[in-house]
């Protein structure tokens, strides 16, 4: 059995919808993040999980059971929160020691079950401080260790890296991935940064205008992109149309053209710049004909700017630019058949 | 449930109660009756035309309204240049600078009054217009070294320091770019002064004499002895007016407090 | 910025000199006239008379009874009220409408309030009339002329500041921490107790040591509605000052007074910079 089961769940705040339809399963022990921008409705999705708004519509369902109705305290789930939401009266062996003492636990008992927690996410030698003496850092342990103490099976996550510096943000990432993996308790992760997406999660429902647009493992989502949306946000795409040439094969189409079927993602890592121009496309690669428009070098890759067919296309490779690109010259791309791929919402 | 329905109870009798001695002064000022009578027995407006034809409250209300209005005036020219040294200068005392100006609002007034008192009838100062002056405008300047404090902010500074920058001389830049700043708190402070010298009692009632009163001593001394609707008719225009007020701070700086900040 | 000696003078220089010449040398006076005879020499006469005399123990304590009851109905009522605005109120109207009631009250003279509830409370006023109409009483209450009567008029006035210290600690409560205790399994009452309520106590502490400080030195309350026939700390204060003329053992009651909220004040001030931190 699934441990979640979103089923038709939509929100309005007014005349605006947050959510429209959404139904997603997260299957236990699983990783899953939301992924969207600012406003697509992934906090609101969170909320509705956790009890502190009720949908208008749907239902939420885990381990079977009907969570519509149910006040938070009643949900057996846990939250880790943005802001981190730690109770500034309280120290942190006392605000970890809250969920079990809240459960009934003996106050010695609920002391150890800190302590373990404590001892988890390696801040057993602070207990006796208060959040406002801890470094931010310091307090999204405090929160984790708070969260999963009670050892839910279902901890929800709403950007609890946001606030960190990029540097702890990665470190953070991957000791969260390893905690997850140590409970075994599902994560629903909520963030608009895909990288961190693509770090720690099993598979990730893309969020858009309160719909989810994708959900799948991060490969899938990258390769495969369903909708425009969904390629243009995860990584860099170039989006070109395509249309049947007269033997009915799929083409890249010069411009609007009336013969257009859709339109499809090239990924820049995927067109090769090629100085030789090679006789009618041999097999299953294509090659598209311009002029290099402009070249950056950021770190250790290179971007490649060229207008070619029509289409203004980036074209990436690793390593700094050699002497074979410069700006004016004439460029061929090399793309293979296989990497382009045909959105399913492509038809402008 | 019980709970939610207790606190209601509790917020609305309450609300009742706030609101229950002005709404009786002002219906027992409407009474065609010799007595103060609520619920008023018929409605007139003659002890309002009594009070103002009683050319006592007439000076009262003159004498309290002059020294609201110079104690207000001398309270602005004494917390700007105060709050300009507290909010941009460092120098030593600076803490017990804004202590000592802040400390009317919490010290009994009753006791500063008597201190005045005992202090003037030293020095020759007391039972006079000048003698309430300087009382009231010690306690009217933290109000407004309270309300201008809050607007001089680093931003402000930064704005000064352009115009220092472009040429302004200190006065000028004064002028031109901090007052139009901190303007809004002047008047904000201004009115709580000018209000709490208008209905302060504990202070001026050392000073005070039968050809020199304010209009809420005056009042003080009536209820004491005799009481008739005309008391309630200059009660209940004051309390007017503390309206009035109170909706004029509302639209200018906003009064919900008790809002919640996201 | 380091202005020079002479911008910095020009800005203090005034309100420097006026509240030294017109606060701080008064109750410096008020203070050495307490402690001196008529003849100049030192004494401390004044304070072992008023230490001393059962008639003093007999005015402090009621001034004192008066200010606790007073503090704990302001606590008891302003609570739920500070709640009720904060957090009931969801129209923001209705609240404004509230929030101006509470304040019009604070720009009223005391006189004018006090003297509503003179008209309210006497013999035949609005409040024995409502009583005796109901059933609940036969003969009128006397409420003018003793402590009860004080105590009515006292609540109504500090009423509004605890209301608005409340309700300020309580806007300033984070909502997403109180969301936290309910996801931790805390029930709405629990979390209230073991969140809310203790996020809320610098402002009660605050609130309540500043409506005792105004309380035990309020003068013209008590003077209206005690008729004369309770007196309270200020009003010794008062007589010795306008009628007595005796400002050695006057100024060692205004020292007295002065003394007792200086230090409930400061008190208020820890507690508010605690809980701020």
């Amino acid at each position: 059995m699934s441990l979640l089961t979103i089923d038709g769940v939509s929100k309005s705040f007014g005349h605006h919808k947050a959510l429209h339809e959404v139904s997603l399963t997260i299957e236990p022990g699983e990783f899953v993040s939301l992924l969207g921008p600012s406003g697509c409705g992934k906090t609101t999705l969170l909320r509705l999980i956790a009890g502190f708004m009720e949908a208008d519509t749907g239902a939420i369902h885990m381990e079977g059971q009907d969570l519509t109705g149910l006040p938070p305290h009643r949900r057996p789930l846990n939250t880790v929160f943005q802001n981190y939401a730690l109770f500034p009266h309280l120290s942190v062996l006392d605000n970890v020691a809250y969920g079990p003492r809240r459960g009934g636990a003996s106050k010695q008992d609920a002391a150890d079950r800190a302590r373990e927690a404590l001892l988890l996410v390696g801040l057993a030698d602070l207990e006796d401080r208060y959040p406002r003496e801890m470094s931010g850092g310091q307090q999204q342990r405090v929160a984790l260790a708070r969260a999963v103490v009670n050892r839910p099976k279902l901890l929800l996550l709403d950007e609890p890296l946001s606030a960190l510096d990029l540097k702890l943000r990665k470190r953070m990432q991957i000791e969260l991935k390893q905690l997850q993996e140590k409970l075994g308790c599902a994560f629903v992760f909520v963030t608009h940064d895909q990288e961190e997406a693509m770090t720690m999660s099993d598979r990730i429902a893309v969020l858009h205008a309160g719909r989810i647009e994708q959900v799948g493992n991060g490969a899938e989502i990258y390769r495969r992109p369903r909708t425009r949306f969904v390629a243009e946000f995860i990584g860099d795409a170039n989006l070109v149309p395509v249309g049947l040439d007269d033997a009915g094969r799929t083409r890249i189409l010069s411009g609007g053209s009336r013969a257009m079927i859709g339109t499809a993602v090239l990924r820049p890592e995927h067109l090769v710049l090629t100085p030789l121009r090679a006789h009618p496309p041999v097999g299953d690669v294509l090659f598209l004909d311009g002029r290099v428009e402009n070249v950056t070098s950021v770190g250790g890759v290179t971007n490649i700017y060229v207008h070619a067919e029509g289409h203004d296309l980036v074209a990436r490779r690793l390593g700094l630019a050699g002497s074979d690109v410069a700006v004016g010259m004439p460029a061929t791309l090399e793309v293979r058949w296989n990497d382009l791929h045909v959105l399913a919402d492509g038809v402008a | 449930m019980a709970v939610r329905i207790a606190i209601r109870f509790i917020s609305f009798a309450a609300l009742l109660y706030l609101l229950l001695p002005l709404v009786v002064l002002v219906g027992a000022s409407l009474t065609t009756t010799e007595f103060l009578a609520f619920p008023p027995q018929g409605l007139t407006l003659r002890w309002y035309r009594v009070v103002v034809e009683n050319p006592t409250y007439a000076h009262s209300f003159l004498v309290s309204t002059l020294l609201a209005l110079a104690a207000t005036a001398l309270g602005v020219v004494l917390a700007v240049p105060a709050a300009l040294a507290i909010a941009r200068c460092n120098f030593p005392g600076k803490a017990a600078f804004s202590q000592l100006l802040l400390s009317p609002l919490v010290l009994p007034h009753l006791v500063l009054g008597a201190a005045l008192l005992q202090f003037g009838s030293s020095i020759g100062l007391m039972r006079s217009f000048e003698a309430l002056l300087v009382g009231h405008t010690v306690i009217v300047t933290p109000f407004v070294l309270r309300t201008v404090l809050p607007l001089l902010t680093r931003e402000q500074l930064a704005l000064e320091e352009a115009s220092r920058d472009l040429g302004a001389g200190p006065v000028t830049t004064f002028f031109l770019v901090t007052l139009p700043q901190i303007r809004p708190g002047i008047v904000a402070g201004a009115i709580f002064a000018f209000i709490t010298s208008f209905i302060n009692v504990e202070l001026s009632i050392f000073n005070t004499t039968a050809a020199l009163n304010t209009i809420p001593v005056q009042l003080f001394n009536y209820v004491q002895y005799s009481v008739d609707p005309s008391i309630a008719a200059v009660s209940a225009t004051t309390i007017l007016a503390a309206v009035l007020a109170i909706v004029v701070l509302d639209l200018t700086i906003g009064l919900d407090v008790l809002a919640e900040r996201d | 910025m380091t202005p020079s000696r002479t911008a910095l003078l020009g800005l203090i220089g005034l309100p420097l000199a006026f509240f030294a010449a017109f606060f701080l040398i008064p109750l410096i006076v008020v203070f050495v006239a307490s402690v001196t005879t008529t003849e100049g020499a030192g004494t401390l006469a004044n304070y072992s008379r008023i230490l001393f005399d059962a008639y003093h123990w007999e005015v402090t304590l009621v001034t004192f009874r008066l200010g606790v009851l007073t503090t704990a109905i302001c606590l008891a009522i302003g609570y739920p009220l500070a709640w009720y605005l904060v957090r009931v109120v969801r129209w923001r109207a209705w609240r404004r409408i509230c929030v101006i009631l509470l304040v019009v009250p604070l720009f009223t003279s005391n006189i004018v309030r006090s003297f509503g509830w003179m008209v309210l409370l006497g013999r035949t006023g609005l409040v024995n009339d409502t009583l005796r109409d109901v059933g609940l009483i036969d003969r009128p209450i006397r409420f003018l002329g003793t402590e009860t009567g004080i105590l009515i008029g006292l609540v109504y006035i500090l009423l509004p500041f605890i209301v608005l210290t409340i309700g300020n600690a309580l806007a300033k409560v984070d909502r997403t921490v109180e969301q936290a205790s309910a996801d931790l399994g805390a029930s709405p009452a629990s979390t209230f107790w073991n969140v809310t309520f203790p996020l809320s106590i610098p402002g009660v502490v605050s609130g309540g040591i500043m409506v005792f400080a105004l309380s035990v030195s309020a003068y013209v309350t008590p003077a209206l509605l005690s008729g004369g026939r309770v007196t309270v700390l200020p009003m010794l204060v008062f007589q010795q000052y306008s009628s007595v003329f005796d400002f050695h053992y006057g100024g060692a009651l205004a020292i007295t007074l002065l003394v007792f909220t200086l230090v409930l004040i400061a008190a208020a001030s820890l507690v508010s910079r605690l809980g701020a931190r």
